[in-house]
């Protein structure tokens, strides 16, 4: 049977030309946003490791002439009344060290080893923050103990998991730490106070290599930020509730209470500021595109064709075949024409991913990941033409064989 | 002649209803998306009040220092961006406006209070960018150099703080708890205008521009400023480029400790849209060339499909063209009667791609325009007339629908038209 489909397919050649050209052209484009879409969903839909629900940065402004030494201790007042507000799980300070903000503060820092000619610099994402910070955004401890204080006191630090996977890479350990400087290790050097369980630094990246340090009183900058987790029960409507409550006590000094910014809204605009999420909707948007125009121009060729061939249909019937039959015929000479075409595509397809054109940040290339993205190309396409063909394969099977034999 | 290609076309259209259906839902769907992608640009690009002069604007937003090892940016500070920009000869106006901030706005009776985005300024400001005042008018050098505290706002917050416009003229308002006097109220703008938007306009202090600078604290050398430049024309660009590169080079020699990276600043509009990133050169040749491909994919398929459908229609008419041929039509002729037909059909579908990119706009606004500084602003994001109406989007549209015309109906229109009469009578394709 397939062979017979395909000496029909090849012997109406002339008039699939234009159906195979788009379906060969769509299935190389489509198979690469496909591809691209799917390891950027398996990153995206991946656990992020730390929670941003219900905690809000507060908005203070500030009156820049009003700005003196006493400052950071209006800033420890600050945090105080915070923590003390009785809504207020968490409350924490920090610098260059909220999720989802512009301000980053990065630095090289080195594994302490035994064996030093393999010390190589690793790039760092850190963080300076007071200990609520991490109960904040509920970070987690490999240890499973959230003494966090006590893992940032006396100048230690936190790493995240996948640092400590970095350094252990360079033969160090937690025991024995790190150090800022590779020429005087001893003097520069920095205990390791935890090591958080995986998590990831945004929703489009796989990985973070961050390092939490405790802020101390005299790196107290008057534009720190603020961050609170509120009990969930709360949360209705917060922010005009916050204000109301909290207004008086929180300006104080050169500050006053604007409002608050869930960190939800945050990761929006965050996202707006990298492009990761504009550019996946986009290409969502041009699949659907492409698709919408295979199921267009599968009805029109299918339709036609059906007309055309209405004496054959009728010839068909008369010699026994059931209407069920005349419709697999069809649906089955519409999946071979993509199958045919999806051959040639295929080698194109293995040639961009050999010139590495796709995309690798997100996932290695292997054949796992080639043979799914194939297979789903393959099967959104194939949707497509079984739903344009539909119409004109109920229409051929309806033909009654003795008005299909005398069509003229 | 024409009137009869329309009659023809229209009994086309009547005569295989499915066809064109089809046809025209394809054509009006690539329409809706190519004109959803060039709307998206002409209004991000554009030119409408008040930013009316960006096709000969430049801007230099980041200001990076570095010494040879370590980096240090962000945006700059009056006093080093005074060093740097205010001798420039070439340019026609230069203006120093910070980035938008979001401030406490009250009555002076503390009856009314909100949350609003300012920026500061100067009297360059308002012949850069032109504003529809509805009352007063904007501040002015001497109002900066004196430090007078007179600030221009928009009608919105006009109405909401004050009743009305004119109302508000002369009125106190407290910003971030500071006292101050409106002096000009102006027609809210779109926050699609990155450069110029925001609520309240305040000038900023003379003494900012001769105060301190220190190279350890970075006291006047970074701030919230950015500088735009508005030049006479987009051949003096080059220029400018030179010219403040020298004066860089002149500021770079009064550091001890710091240079000043520029980054491949000044940007034109184009490229200012692309810097994200305040260390990093915009990568604007990637960025057209995204645009191109995207073109191609939403313009080539939709052909393909149309071509595929069109070399139908015109395999039914093979007889018909037989006849014209043996009766003396040449080949050109024919040729143009099939293009133009169809043309009548692309630009229906056109019509309707072209409504349908309004409607798309509209309904998913918030994702095509979204921006980091949108969901930070108090404002929503708004779209006017004078932004959706620009002329220049019909003509794209109109020249997109010819196109796509050509790519669809050009090669087998073609090849029916070669066909010896003999075949064509015979109504054989091959």
């Amino acid at each position: 049977m397939i062979q017979h489909i395909g000496k029909l397919i090849w012997n109406q050649r002339k008039r699939n030309a234009w159906i195979a050209a788009e379906l060969f052209f769509v299935f190389i484009i489509l198979w690469f946003i496909v591809d691209d879409l799917l390891v950027t969903a398996k990153v995206f839909f991946a656990p992020q490791g730390f929670d941003i629900e219900h905690v809000y940065q507060v908005d203070l402004g500030i009156e820049e002439d009003k700005i003196d030494s006493t400052t950071t201790e209006t800033v420890l007042l600050l945090l105080e009344r915070l923590k003390t507000c009785p809504d207020v799980e968490a409350a924490c300070i920090g610098y260059a060290a909220m999720p989802f903000d512009g301000q980053n503060m990065y630095t090289s820092i080195y594994a302490q080893t035994q064996d030093t000619t393999k010390q190589k610099s690793i790039n760092i994402k850190t963080h300076k923050i007071t200990p609520g910070y991490m109960d904040v955004f509920k970070f987690q401890s490999v240890d499973k103990k959230t003494n966090w204080a006590d893992k940032l006191s006396n100048r230690k630090v936190i790493v995240s998991y996948d640092m400590m996977e970095k350094i252990k890479e360079q033969g160090g350990s937690q025991d024995l730490g790190l150090t800022y400087n590779s020429q005087n290790p001893v003097e520069n050097h920095i205990s390791i106070g935890g090591v958080t369980t995986p998590f990831r630094g945004t929703r489009f990246q796989k990985n973070a290599v961050w390092l939490f340090e405790e802020l101390q009183k005299e790196d107290i900058h008057p534009y720190v930020r603020f961050a609170i987790r509120v009990k969930p029960e709360v949360d209705h409507d917060y922010e005009t509730y916050f204000i109301k409550q909290m207004e008086n006590q929180l300006s104080i000094g050169p500050y006053y209470l604007m409002g608050l910014t869930s960190f939800k809204d945050k990761r929006t605009s965050f996202e707006f500021l990298t492009g990761e999420k504009a550019e996946a909707e986009k290409k969502l948007a041009i699949s659907f595109f492409l698709l919408v125009n295979i199921f267009l121009g599968i009805i029109a060729t299918f339709w036609y064709r059906t007309g055309q061939r209405t004496n054959e249909i009728g010839l068909r019937m008369a010699l026994g075949s059931s209407r069920h039959n005349v419709k697999k015929l069809i649906n089955t000479e519409g999946i071979l024409l993509l199958t045919f075409i999806c051959l040639p595509a295929i080698i194109i397809c293995i040639n961009m991913q050999v010139f590495e054109l796709n995309n690798q940040y997100y996932m290695d290339y292997t054949f796992g990941r080639f043979i799914t993205s194939m297979g789903v190309t393959y099967l959104l396409i194939a949707i497509m033409i079984l739903f344009g063909i539909y119409i004109p394969a109920r229409k051929a099977s309806q033909l009654q064989p003795a008005e299909a034999l005398h069509n003229e | 002649m024409l009137k009869l290609y329309f009659k023809q076309a229209i009994g086309q259209l009547k005569e295989h209803p499915l066809f064109s259906l089809i046809s025209i839902l394809g054509t009006a769907l690539s329409i809706t998306m190519i004109m959803v992608i060039v709307s998206v640009y002409q209004i991000t690009n554009g030119d409408y009040k008040p930013e009316v002069n960006r096709s000969r604007t430049l801007y230099v937003k980041s200001l990076l220092l570095t010494d040879g090892g370590s980096y240090n940016s962000g945006y700059w500070g009056l006093r080093m961006a005074k060093e740097c920009f205010s001798s420039l000869e070439t340019p026609e106006e230069v203006s120093f406006v910070s980035i938008v901030s979001k401030t406490l706005l009250e009555t002076a009776d503390h009856a009314v209070k909100e949350k609003g985005d300012c920026i500061y300024t100067d009297d360059a400001f308002w012949t850069i960018f032109q504003f529809q005042f509805l009352a007063g008018k904007p501040f002015g050098r001497d109002d900066i150099d004196a430090n007078s505290k007179r600030v221009v706002i928009a009608e919105s917050t006009a109405k909401r703080l004050f009743q009305s416009a004119e109302a508000a003229i002369g009125q106190s308002v407290l910003i971030g708890r500071k006292l101050h006097v409106v002096c000009g109220v102006v027609k809210d703008v779109s926050p699609l205008a990155a450069s110029s938007y925001a609520q309240v306009w305040i000038p900023y202090a003379g003494t900012e521009l001769t105060g301190m600078m220190n190279e350890d604290t970075s006291e006047g050398i970074h701030g919230k400023y950015q500088i735009v430049l508005l030049s006479r024309s987009p051949k003096d660009f080059p220029a400018i480029q030179k010219e403040i590169e020298r004066s860089v080079d002149q500021a770079n020699k009064g550091f001890s400790k710091w240079q000043i990276d520029l980054v491949g600043q000044p940007d034109t509009f184009f490229a200012s849209q692309l810097r994200v990133w305040m260390n990093r050169t915009p990568e604007t040749t990637k960025a057209v060339r995204n645009y191109i491909v995207m073109l191609l994919i939403v313009l080539l398929v939709p052909a393909m499909n149309l071509s595929g459908l069109s070399a139908t229609s015109i395999q039914n008419r093979l007889s018909e063209l037989g006849v014209r041929k043996a009766f003396g039509a040449t080949r050109g002729k024919l040729y143009t009667q099939i293009l133009t037909e169809n043309l009548i059909v692309t630009l229906l579908g056109g019509m309707i791609g072209l409504v349908g990119s309004y409607a798309l706009i509209a309904v998913i606004k918030d994702k095509l325009f979204g921006s980091f500084q949108l969901t930070t602003i108090s404002s929503e994001l708004t779209l006017n007339m004078e932004m959706l109406f620009q002329p220049a989007i019909f003509i794209y549209a109109l020249l997109f629908c010819l196109f796509l015309n050509l790519l669809s109906t050009g090669i087998p229109a073609w090849n029916a038209t070669r066909k010896p009469i003999i075949y064509a009578l015979k109504q054989e394709l091959i």
